[in-house]
């Protein structure tokens, strides 16, 4: 195992994307048919062949303008919400990532709904979710994670998070030092990707404050008449979805 | 480049000005990196907030075009502030000759302008009655290149520059003072530049602008310095060094030309300087017709009859398309170029190439410029071109050399074979060259030149040829035995030696561990210079005109960064040298550029055809009257554009600035990128960035389509409303810029408008390249669909 | 509860129903993928390498082919290329495409349907490409090229000055072309008296 957490530096990226076609090479994904909107940014979302996308923001404070990037993905958590989730156990918390037994997994899109970074997507023809695994089967052979080579500038790293916390650490201090008060870590504590940003999260379209469900206490909601309700609807929504989807094709 | 892509670590400042590195060399940002990360600046001048301004640490506006006001009061500033770098300019700098006193410079032109062409009679040196040239080391005579630098530049003040360029003061400033202070001994300036310096007018004297002030701040020579020209394509400096253009043959030799060198005695005569490394030059050429006509010798003056000889017409781009559009061109081979897409006024070159009787395209993909004859807009039964497309092999489908920016000549294998019919542009060269020397042997015009052409690479009429025989004509060979030489060194003007480019001897020196394919991180510089990693001509030289770097006594400006250092009785060296290492220190210092008549960096250069200094002129089409001088535009342009092209100064039809550039999803014209799917998915279609306030004046919504439109086109394109543009306050007023990419065509996965319908078909003084970064147009919000007779393809 | 139940919607009708992934689901990763372990060596163990040099900018990144039973199946930035040190940006990174695709609808790693694999020839004042043979293609391209020399060659200028040239035929060449092929197609240019010689050096 070549590590146990990624770091994403995004004061060093460049936006170049060569993380995005990494990914693409290789976990055989095929391209998306996209448009331009008014945004480099794209896709611009996740989907079941796109697991990791760089996001574009402008940002006007007073009268600087500031350009920034910040790669997204799968943020991998220990305590996975989506795992928690999941009717038939099969998503499951490693070391490193958060996986998923294909065999299991019937598509039903319970850890699409519930992932509070929006992250999972469920290709409905194969009836299967895809999402960032954290190139596992690099990771296990002693590789990084195939964006993480790709990264011209650093602004990846792949290693462990006994190293990697502490640099990112030293790091947030060394920018709010050199002029970027705002500077902070993101992700800490979460899972298996931490950030480094040098402004506060929404300047990097990253959710502040993402859902604060822990995997348990979500279940145990789920176990409840009013809120296993919910989850019957969403599940109904998810299948009328399909249906529908399958009857335009 | 003078230096290299590693070697970007070691500056104390980097300034990226006409060049947007993030984003077409975005792996120089790790070495950029690794020299901030040592406390390094990076400093970024460009009209948008670009992906490389939005990380550097000074970003500096400025009006395109406006390089040279720029770089000017960079010069003026270090002058006037006394930080350049003395020692240097005194002894590595033609700062102390002294001028022809009848040389001037008045009303924005230099003496000797007559019409649209200098006599450059007085852009001479003083000599005295020895033919010495006259100096005065204390740089104080009013006639001597120091005074006349200064004086020249005293005229690019602050307030000039800011009212010339648009760029807010305090950005100024602060690229002045942080840049300006490389000029102290022992730190080091890089400055890098791109395509946003060359394509304009006065490209060339942009580029002369940045060495001047390179020169001045002893930033030349040095690791962490240079000026470096980030080429824009994989192998644009090999194809160039191999000389796929008019003016040349292999090696930077000068092609010949009727006019000055009718007989190889000429040639000699007049392309052979009385001193500096171009002495050899009849050694080099002598040699590259050796390698091409087995029976040259000196008794049929190398067969140099059989080279073709220019006439008086311009052979560049601009002027070939000029040929063709009235009718004089009757074949062409577009092989791996798409002009189409690519050439300045495309609609102007897709016009062009309906009057030719047949047109070769070689290419990995359908190119704009093969399938003209089908492009939105025309009927393909009114033209009459006959078209051949062949199928060429990608990079990776055969093998050979490449060289970069930083003159590295790396080897690269065949992974797979060509798909299908598909064929290496060797196979397809020495295949279409057998068959027409087959079709000479019936007779023909002059066939001597094709059937004694030394053609022997095996292969027969199916199989690949043997590049190795090529590698080995091109690095040269002793005739007797066949056997590769070492270098260049041993060239001979006698016929005993053959070599295809002089440059390249030394990089397939050996058959058995061809230098070109070596790959050993061993790094005995320290200093990442792995000079047994492939081979950088010449020589295997990492960093050019390297004695520099060391004072005239042998000790390195830097210690800590030492390229060499004489410890008394030799050199101590880590890298090659540029100079004669078997002499005193004290004698090669004489001679620091050694390639240079004058052995000395040229802060004053008549070899320029437009003037010894870079001089301000605006845009072919601008915005404002000059703000610096009396003379608008560069009074010896090239002009190769069509009556009713031009937009008049200030023109209301056309108030808005635009310039071309390139984004790090795509490359060139589009054609391998826009037939990558994963490369449409990062960026889809063509688009156009203005900023918000214009937007709003036009009512133009981010993600609208919209309309641009200049004297030579219109063209669609979706609108990118973003504050990384803004308006720049020139001469008082408000001059509003928007970019645009130039990537898209009709061919391939993504199509979409090509920017250059839009760009004019003027060029550089010197070297003719076309003036694609600033041009005057209006923008304006349409409905969706424009007829396809709304866009100007004549 | 709320802001998830605004996610359900955004995110399930924005759910692709594309086909994509299928080679990785149904290929060999589908139960490799299943018991995540490192029982099974990585899809390139077994490859080739061929080292390359990026076709794009002038960096020079290195980067190797993956090659499995004669097709290139992944390219990736070369670690030990001192430059870019196994990095790679979106467009060295997609090297792959210049010849590989993944189709959309299977999902299986094909030839890009838009390379050009045979000879094409567009007669005057035609409206479609006729495929035809390099036999028949040489042939013709050298006939064309002798007419037009042979129509248009001066061996003397006005001044009686040896030129031999021909101003009626025109060749653009290539950065994106190797320095061998370069120097041939100078030779082979210049032999034939072209003047009208350029690329995208001047561009």
């Amino acid at each position: 195992m070549s590590g146990d957490m990624m770091l994403i530096d995004v004061t060093r990226c460049t936006a170049c994307r060569g993380c995005q076609t990494a990914c693409k090479d290789w976990n055989q994904l095929p391209a998306e048919q996209t448009r331009f909107t008014g945004s480099y940014e794209n896709p611009s979302d996740f989907t079941a062949n796109t697991w990791t996308r760089v996001a574009f923001n402008e940002v006007v404070n007073g009268g600087t303008m500031s350009w920034y990037f910040a790669k997204l993905q799968c943020m991998h958590c220990d305590d996975p919400i989506c795992a928690a989730v999941c009717p038939r156990q099969a998503l499951y918390k490693t070391e490193f990532n958060v996986a998923l037994d294909y065999d299991r997994c019937n598509g039903c899109g319970f850890c699409q709904v519930f992932c509070p970074y929006e992250v999972p997507r469920v290709n409905h023809a194969l009836k299967k979710m895809f999402k960032c695994f954290m190139c596992w089967d690099r990771v296990l052979a002693e590789k990084r994670p195939a964006c993480v080579s790709a990264c011209p500038t650093g602004a990846l790293q792949f290693g462990f998070e006994k190293d990697l916390l502490p640099a990112a650490e030293r790091r947030v201090a060394e920018l709010r030092r050199g002029g970027k008060p705002r500077a902070q870590l993101y992700g800490a504590g979460i899972g298996r990707v931490l950030y480094v940003l040098g402004d506060v999260p929404e300047a990097y379209k990253l959710n502040p404050d993402p859902v604060p469900m822990l995997g348990g206490q979500v279940v145990e909601l789920a176990l409840r008449p009013l809120q296993a309700l919910a989850v019957a609807g969403i599940a109904a929504k998810v299948i009328m979805d399909r249906v529908d989807q399958g009857e335009e094709q | 480049m003078t230096n290299h892509w590693i070697d970007y670590q070691h500056s104390d400042v980097i300034m990226s000005i006409g060049l947007n590195t993030a984003e077409n060399h975005p792996v120089s940002m790790k070495w950029i990196d690794k020299a901030r990360e040592k406390g390094g600046k990076f400093i970024v001048v460009d009209p948008r907030v670009t992906r490389s301004a939005a990380v550097a640490d000074i970003y500096a506006p400025i009006r395109p075009g406006t390089d040279i006001a720029f770089l000017g009061g960079l010069i003026n500033y270090a002058i006037e502030r006394g930080l350049y770098h003395e020692e240097y300019v005194k002894h590595y700098t033609n700062a102390s000759y002294l001028i022809n006193p009848a040389f001037k410079f008045e009303a924005g032109v230099f003496s000797g302008l007559d019409d649209s062409k200098y006599d450059k009679d007085t852009w001479t040196y003083q000599t005295d009655a020895q033919g010495n040239v006259k100096k005065d080391p204390s740089l104080s005579d009013p006639n001597c290149v120091f005074q006349l630098l200064k004086k020249h530049y005293s005229r690019y003040t602050v307030d000039a520059v800011v009212k010339t360029t648009g760029c807010p003061r305090s950005a100024y400033l602060a690229v002045a003072e942080t840049f300006c202070a490389t000029g102290r001994p022992g730190k080091a300036g890089n400055i890098n530049y791109a395509m946003g310096i060359t394509q304009h007018t006065y490209g060339s004297q942009n580029v002369r602008a940045i060495a001047v002030l390179q020169l001045l701040l002893g930033n030349m020579g040095i690791a962490g310095g240079g000026v470096n020209a980030q080429r824009g394509e994989s192998n644009v400096q090999g194809s160039t060094d191999l000389a796929m253009l008019y003016h040349i043959i292999p090696g930077y030799n000068p092609c010949p030309s009727a006019a000055a060198h009718p007989t190889w005695a000429d040639y000699k005569a007049k392309t052979t300087p009385a001193a500096g490394y171009w002495i050899n030059r009849p050694k080099f050429v002598a040699s590259m017709l050796k390698a091409w006509y087995t029976d040259a010798a000196p008794g049929n003056d190398f067969r140099y009859d059989y080279l073709p000889k220019l006439d008086a017409k311009n052979r560049s781009h601009l002027g070939i398309f000029d040929e063709m559009y009235a009718g004089r061109v009757k074949g062409f081979f577009a092989w791996g170029q798409n002009p189409a897409v690519g050439g300045a006024n495309a609609g102007k070159e897709r016009a062009a190439l309906a009057k030719l009787d047949w047109l070769v395209a070689i290419d990995l993909f359908e190119t704009e410029t093969a399938g003209f004859w089908k492009r939105p807009g025309v009927h393909s039964k009114t033209i009459g071109t006959e078209v051949f497309l062949l199928p060429a092999a990608n990079s990776y489908e055969k093998q050979g050399t490449i060289s970069n920016s930083g003159r590295w000549i790396q080897w690269r294998y065949e992974a797979v074979h060509p798909p299908g019919e598909a064929k290496s542009d060797l196979w397809i060269a020495d295949k279409l060259f057998r068959a027409i020397r087959n079709a000479y042997t019936a007779g023909g015009a002059f066939p001597e030149p094709i059937q004694k052409m030394n053609w022997n690479y095996g292969g027969g009429d199916l199989d690949e040829p043997d590049i190795i025989k090529v590698a080995v004509e091109i690095n040269g060979y002793t005739v007797a035995d066949g056997k590769p030489i070492a270098g260049f060194g041993v060239l001979a003007e006698d016929g005993s030696t053959a070599c295809g480019c002089w440059i390249y001897a030394g990089y397939y020196n050996d058959l058995n561990d061809p230098p070109a394919k070596r790959r050993s991180r061993v790094d005995a510089s320290g200093l990442g210079m792995y000079h047994n990693w492939s081979f950088a001509w010449p020589a295997n030289r990492r960093i050019v005109y390297n004695r520099a770097s060391c004072d005239p006594a042998g000790r390195p400006w830097n210690p800590n960064l030492a390229l060499f250092r004489w410890d008394g009785g030799q050199w101590i060296q880590n890298d090659v040298p540029d100079f004669a290492a078997g002499v005193a220190p004290e004698e090669s210092a004489q001679r620091p550029f050694i390639m240079l008549a004058e052995g000395q960096g040229l802060l004053f250069s008549s070899a320029m055809a437009d003037g010894p200094f870079p001089e301000h002129y605006e845009p072919w089409e601008s915005p404002v009257k000059n703000p610096i001088s009396a003379q608008q535009t560069n009074p010896v342009l090239f002009d190769f554009s069509l009556p009713g092209e031009l937009a008049e100064v200030g023109s209301a039809d056309f108030p808005y600035v635009a310039t071309t550039y390139r984004v790090c999803e795509h490359w060139q014209s589009g054609i391998m990128t826009r037939n990558s799917p994963w490369l449409n998915e990062l960026m889809p279609e063509m688009f156009v960035e203005l900023s918000p306030e214009l937007a709003a004046q036009k009512g133009i919504k981010n993600g609208d389509r919209v309309a641009i439109i200049s004297k030579r086109g219109r063209i669609r394109a979706i609108a990118c409303v973003t504050s990384r543009l803004k308006a720049l306050s020139v001469s008082g007023r408000r001059v509003e810029v928007i970019g645009l990419p130039w990537h898209w065509g009709y061919a391939g996965f993504s199509t979409g408008d090509s920017a250059n319908l839009l760009t004019p078909s003027v060029g550089d003084a010197n070297t003719q390249i076309p003036e694609y970064k600033a041009f005057l147009c209006d923008i304006r919000s349409t409905p969706v669909d424009m007829k396809e007779d709304d866009i100007n393809e004549r | 509860m709320k802001k998830i139940s605004r996610r359900v919607f955004l995110k399930l009708t924005g759910a692709t129903g594309a086909a994509g992934g299928l080679f990785f689901l149904l290929g060999r990763r589908a139960t490799d993928v299943a018991a995540q372990t490192p029982a099974k060596p990585l899809r390139i163990h077994y490859a080739r390498e061929v080292t390359t040099i990026c076709p794009y900018c002038s960096v020079g990144c290195g980067a190797i082919c993956q090659v499995i039973e004669g097709e290139v199946v992944s390219i990736a930035g070369d670690p030990d290329h001192p430059i870019n040190e196994g990095t790679l940006c979106s467009k060295g990174g997609s090297m792959l495409n210049l010849r590989n695709i993944y189709d959309p609808q299977s999902g299986k790693l094909v030839l890009n349907p838009n390379r050009l694999t045979k000879v094409l020839y567009r007669a005057p004042f035609g409206t479609e490409w006729e495929e035809k043979s390099w036999a028949w293609a040489l042939t013709e391209i050298a006939k064309r090229v002798k007419a037009t020399r042979d129509a248009t060659f001066e061996t003397k200028d006005t001044n009686g000055v040896t030129v031999n040239r021909t101003t009626a035929i025109a060749h653009l060449g290539s950065a994106a072309i190797d320095n061998e092929e370069n120097y041939l197609m100078h030779k082979l240019m210049r032999a034939l008296g072209v003047i009208n010689l350029d690329h995208h050096a001047r561009l």
